[in-house]
């Protein structure tokens, strides 16, 4: 049973990597009630998180590490150029995002996990910043809740819509295994 | 004058109305009704919405959107407008001159331009359920004496948590099926 977890996990955080975003999926299904998998973390086994990080370890996948810094470096400066908006930017009632929360979400690009794919950043009018995720396996996205805190959610494009919600992840150390976890359970 | 139209006008200046909506009770129940004088009917399963995307920042550099692009839905509702009531090209032209106006107002914001359109199916937008059972989003008619083909979007679950993530991936999914960029 472990040994087909580890291989969905791995072909997730592995198929992160190698498929470009897409812009359009098939097969969803709208009528259908998600299916609430977890509402915390699931505990991995450390043979898992090993052998995910086996399955991740390719060369392809260093090659593809050396390219992701002129991505962040974009990522970064989009980031800061959030911190230019005013209240009203998306229309009258919009508001501007907190400073405090745009700089713990460029903290988080340096706690993102090895072969979770690059993520494009958000703002909501309402303020809300974030990062979101697609691929052909799911949609994800992750949310700053306070200046030390985020979330994060994963809904699956398989049948029955699995979904993952962690509602508060401290930004430290510990937040990449999370992360990972997060992404091998869905 | 009918009570979802008496409360729309009540709430006309209101930046919560998809809260007050929610707290009504009546989100659902007033999707057969007129919520604006102006209206040509309530909204109906099988027609087809437009959403004018003028903004730069919802758009991602590989002309996906964000899921950020309907965030107006917890709030004063998502403008849209019903595609039996006014062509695409229209609601282009008037994106345009909605963004025109708005980069003169506000010249220090990232400029605006009709960037494309999403064509969302009513009743896939309405059928958009959350973990727990709830339907997530009304659309109504709140037609304008300027517009007669508008509508809103409206969110009908809490504004925060599980459900209202889920909700919003949905609605994207569905919003970047509809997808036309120019």
């Amino acid at each position: 049973m472990l040994g087909v977890i580890t291989t969905v996990g791995a072909i997730v955080i592995g198929s992160a990597v190698m498929r470009p975003i897409p812009s359009k999926q098939d097969g969803w299904k709208l009528s259908e009630v998600p299916t609430l998998v977890s509402s915390s973390t699931k505990v991995m086994t450390e043979e898992l998180i090993s052998s995910v990080s086996v399955a991740t370890a390719t060369s392809a996948e260093f090659a593809f590490a050396a390219d992701m810094q002129p991505k962040f470096e974009a990522l970064r400066s989009t980031l800061h150029r959030y911190k230019s908006l005013t209240d009203g930017w998306d229309g009258d009632d919009s508001v501007a995002a907190k400073p405090e929360h745009i700089d713990a979400l460029e903290r988080i690009l340096d706690l993102l996990p090895a072969g979770v794919q690059t993520p494009n950043p958000m703002i909501a009018s309402d303020g809300e910043v974030g990062f979101y995720w697609k691929s052909p396996e799911f949609v994800a996205d992750l949310v700053i809740e306070n200046a030390t805190e985020f979330s994060l959610f994963i809904r699956s494009r398989n049948a029955g819509h699995n979904e993952i919600y962690i509602p508060t992840i401290a930004i430290n150390s510990k937040a990449p295994a999370e992360i990972s976890n997060a992404f091998l359970s869905i | 004058m009918n009570p979802c139209t008496g409360f729309f006008e009540q709430h006309a200046g209101a930046t919560n109305k998809a809260e007050l909506l929610q707290k009504s009770g009546n989100g659902i129940e007033w999707e057969s009704l007129s919520a604006s004088i102006h209206s040509p009917g309530p909204v109906q399963d099988a027609e087809e919405v437009l959403r004018v995307v003028i903004n730069p920042i919802h758009v991602d550099n590989v002309g996906g959107l964000s899921p950020a692009l309907f965030s107006d839905v917890k709030g004063q509702g998502g403008s849209v407008q019903r595609l039996n009531f006014i062509e695409r090209e229209v609601a282009i032209d008037m994106g345009k001159a909605h963004a025109l106006k708005k980069n003169s107002e506000r010249p220090e914001a990232p400029a605006r331009r009709v960037l494309g359109t999403v064509r969302l199916p009513v009743d896939k937008v309405r059928k958009v359920l959350v973990a727990t059972a709830q339907r997530a989003f009304g659309v109504h008619d709140t037609a304008k004496a300027t517009d007669q083909s508008h509508a809103d979007i409206f969110q009908l679950i809490p504004e925060k948590g599980q459900e209202a993530r889920s909700a919003r991936l949905q609605l994207l999914e569905i919003a970047e099926s509809g997808y036309e960029p120019l």
